[in-house]
């Protein structure tokens, strides 16, 4: 409904024509494939010192359309995106998927990219629960972990095909967003991310304790690989003339369901729950008093998103072949919460770009496996200084009626700002 | 359990809750300063443990006397160092996002805590290991009808209450700390009133990350051992006490740190295999507080600075 509001409001704004819809989506392609091919480009590069080139050039540019001279470019092109929306992502789907065919001689890298893939999949989680609702969860490895384990010790233990385990596996993990759902209704912010940061090192360190439930420290081994049919997701993936290396058939799966995870974020965004948990992030008292069911909505929130934490998980242990605890420490929490920072709560792009670029960097700078947290460190801190709202943050003039949205334009863009100052004063308590 | 016992037990509270209050009053300081939970605080202790250590390397302690100056010159300059880094900290990480969203200020505050801890691992000769902290004691030991009080825990025990009660001076009677109520109370209004709040700002920093030093040393000399990643589990400790005594309350803080320690020995004590659910018991700890009692377990906080 607002979608299509806001495209008839576009269309109030600047009447369009035949012509310029196909200019539209010609552009938006081209950027998408543009933007995919240096992708692609800077994975392929192989030494280190080129690919440092490649990033300050890749910064710089992002810099240059931003302010400088090429912003009108970058408007265009915005303006493109906006109206043709199905031929970017049809682009963008069909890059993706041709990622394995083109990098099928490093297997190393369509590993990289299901592992980017499982990320995504968990950014989203979080950004239904961060992004959309506001609810900050520092314990997001919990969902990881519960789906993780659920799906591997019903593999090991009782034989449970990896279809079921995901399944199972999600729906356990939001079991555990439910949980802490509960309490976490009554506490706000800082309050609620220590309640979160909490329970995340609890659950961690029962995991090391209960060793009837999992295998404590040692955690679960040979995890049986998913399979379809007779086709074991451990052999080489054939596709009519083409081999891929077999990290391609889990990189189809994590690409599959990463897809469906954006895409049911995304409608879950548009619908009447995105709008109440929208509601609810921006004025919770105003929310209630307009009938919002702000205690089920946050529920739903917490469960959803570690709905897809747990589903994550669940496709890391299978494709990784074990999970233990050192595979949801803290530091897993801290990694997903600033892919969707990093990438701009609230959006969905924003979220499964972080997560890529936050699997992917690191991946290239493993020669400095020592340096790596420092860098991170200092990237976490030089980011947070110079673009806290992150690389793209949510649009919010999109959702305003007609009328509004042409005031809105008038008076420019609201953009994050607004929210940025309505949480500043986060004064709380004692 | 004889009662020997519990008195030692007692006594280890003392000394581990003294380590616990001094990094959990850096908590309270910095959330009523700035709002700010910040997770750097538990490397900055480390830090200091650290600071003490290049100062034990660089001096030579061998008769009882030199034991007494180096003592006084782990804590000086571990002090000295942690609230310049604190300070340092604050300016060049927080100052630019002060009025930035919360989570803003968290993540800032995670990055600068990998970025302490990363860089004395990377750094610091054979960082990576536990490092073997020397004590300047010849570990000389009173005893008093059984139970056992080492001479270093008499001055862990000394210090801990002499900083709390020399805190409580700088809180309620001095510039510094009137201003620092005053702009934990309403920052806008203590600027109206004339309070230079970038310079508080940067003064409770330095205090609250220096406590944290003292703290720091005081972890060093009572286990002996020192570890670039001992930070971590200090600070989710201190936190928890700072929130038992209501985010904001020094006092509270000071009274949660030996209440936790109290909380510990007494599980440990008491549930078989003790020991290792102590941390798990912490957190449901934290969260319990959190949720039912934010404000801590003071029904009002008696003065607060939050």
């Amino acid at each position: 409904m607002p979608e299509k509001d806001f495209v008839a409001c576009q269309a109030a704004i600047e009447p369009q024509k035949g012509p310029r819809r196909l200019v539209d989506a010609a552009i938006a392609g081209t950027a998408v494939a543009a933007l995919c091919v240096a992708f692609a480009v800077g994975l392929a590069i192989r030494q280190l010192p080129y690919f440092v080139v490649y990033l300050a050039a890749a910064i710089a540019i992002a810099l240059l359309l931003r302010r400088g001279p090429m912003a009108g470019i970058a408007e265009r092109v915005g303006a493109a995106f906006g109206s043709s929306r199905p031929t970017a992502v049809g682009v963008l789907v069909l890059a993706l998927a041709a990622y394995p065919i083109l990098f099928q001689g490093n297997p190393y890298l369509i590993q990289v990219g299901a592992l980017s893939a499982i990320y995504v999949i968990m950014a989203s989680g979080l950004n239904i629960t961060l992004g959309y609702a506001g609810l900050l969860d520092i314990g997001f490895a919990v969902y990881f972990g519960a789906g993780a384990y659920t799906s591997a010790q019903l593999a090991v233990n009782f034989g449970v095909s990896f279809w079921i385990g995901i399944v199972l596996g999600g729906l356990c993990a939001s079991i555990f967003g439910f949980i802490v759902a509960w309490p976490a209704l009554r506490v706000h912010d800082h309050y609620l991310g220590l309640v979160t940061l909490g329970y995340g090192l609890m659950m961690n360190l029962l995991a090391r304790n209960l060793r009837f439930l999992t295998n404590g420290t040692d955690g679960v081994i040979n995890i049986p690989p998913p399979s379809i049919g007779a086709h074991d997701f451990t052999r080489p993936l054939i596709l009519g003339p083409l081999t891929l290396p077999f990290q391609a058939n889990f990189y189809y799966l994590a690409l599959a369901i990463a897809l469906i995870t954006c895409f049911v974020s995304y409608r879950l965004r548009e619908s009447s729950l995105g709008r109440a948990w929208e509601a609810i992030r921006e004025d919770e008292i105003a929310a209630r008093c307009s009938g919002v069911n702000a205690r089920g909505m946050k529920i739903l929130a917490f469960s959803t998103g570690a709905f897809f934490g747990g589903v994550g998980g669940s496709i890391f242990a299978h494709m990784i072949g074990y999970i233990g605890p050192d595979s949801f420490t803290f530091l897993e929490s801290i990694t997903v919460l600033v892919m969707v920072v990093l990438g701009g709560a609230g959006n969905i792009v924003g979220a499964a770009l972080g997560a890529v670029l936050l699997v992917i960097i690191p991946e290239r700078f493993r020669e400095f496996q020592e340096l790596r947290l420092l860098l991170f460190g200092v990237a976490l801190v030089l980011l947070m200084i110079g673009r806290p709202q992150g690389i793209l943050p949510r649009r919010r003039a999109r959702r305003l009626l007609p009328q509004e949205k042409l005031a809105a334009l008038s008076l420019g863009e609201a953009g994050p700002g607004r929210n940025a100052r309505a949480s500043s004063d986060g004064t709380l308590g004692a | 359990m004889l009662s020997e016992n519990w008195a030692q037990q007692i006594v280890n509270v003392a000394t581990i809750g003294g380590m616990y209050t001094l990094v959990a009053v850096g908590f309270t300081i910095f959330f009523g300063v700035l709002g700010l939970i910040n997770f750097a605080h538990g490397e900055v202790f480390m830090l200091g443990a650290f600071a003490a250590l290049v100062v034990a390397r660089t001096l030579d302690f061998t008769s009882t006397a030199g034991g007494v100056a180096m003592i006084a010159a782990m804590f000086v300059f571990a002090t000295l160092f942690c609230g310049v880094v604190g300070a340092a900290i604050e300016r060049v990480a927080f100052k630019p996002v002060r009025r930035a969203p919360m989570l803003v200020m968290l993540i800032t505050s995670l990055g600068v805590s990998f970025i302490l801890r990363e860089a004395v691992r990377e750094f610091f000769p054979d960082g990576a290991n536990p490092l073997a902290f020397p004590s300047p004691f010849q570990s000389a030991e009173i005893r008093l009808r059984g139970v056992v009080i080492s001479d270093t825990q008499i001055l862990l025990i000394a210090a801990s209450v002499l900083i709390v009660i020399g805190l409580y001076y700088l809180v309620e009677r001095t510039w510094i700390g009137r201003s620092m109520r005053a702009i934990a109370e309403d920052r806008d209004a203590a600027r109206m009133m004339g309070v230079d709040v970038d310079r508080v700002i940067l003064a409770a920093f330095f205090i609250g990350s220096a406590l944290g030093g003292v703290a720091g040393v005081m972890n060093g000399l009572y286990y002996l051992s020192i570890r670039f990643d001992m930070g971590w589990v200090m600070a989710i400790k201190g936190f928890t006490a700072a929130v038992i005594g209501g985010l904001g309350n020094i006092y509270g803080a000071a009274a949660g740190g030996y209440l936790l320690a109290l909380l510990e020995v007494l599980i440990v004590a008491l549930v078989p295999e003790g020991s290792e659910y102590k941390d798990v018991l912490v957190f449901l700890v934290l969260i319990l507080m959190l949720v039912f009692r934010p404000s801590g377990i003071f029904r009002q906080a008696p003065q607060k600075v939050g």
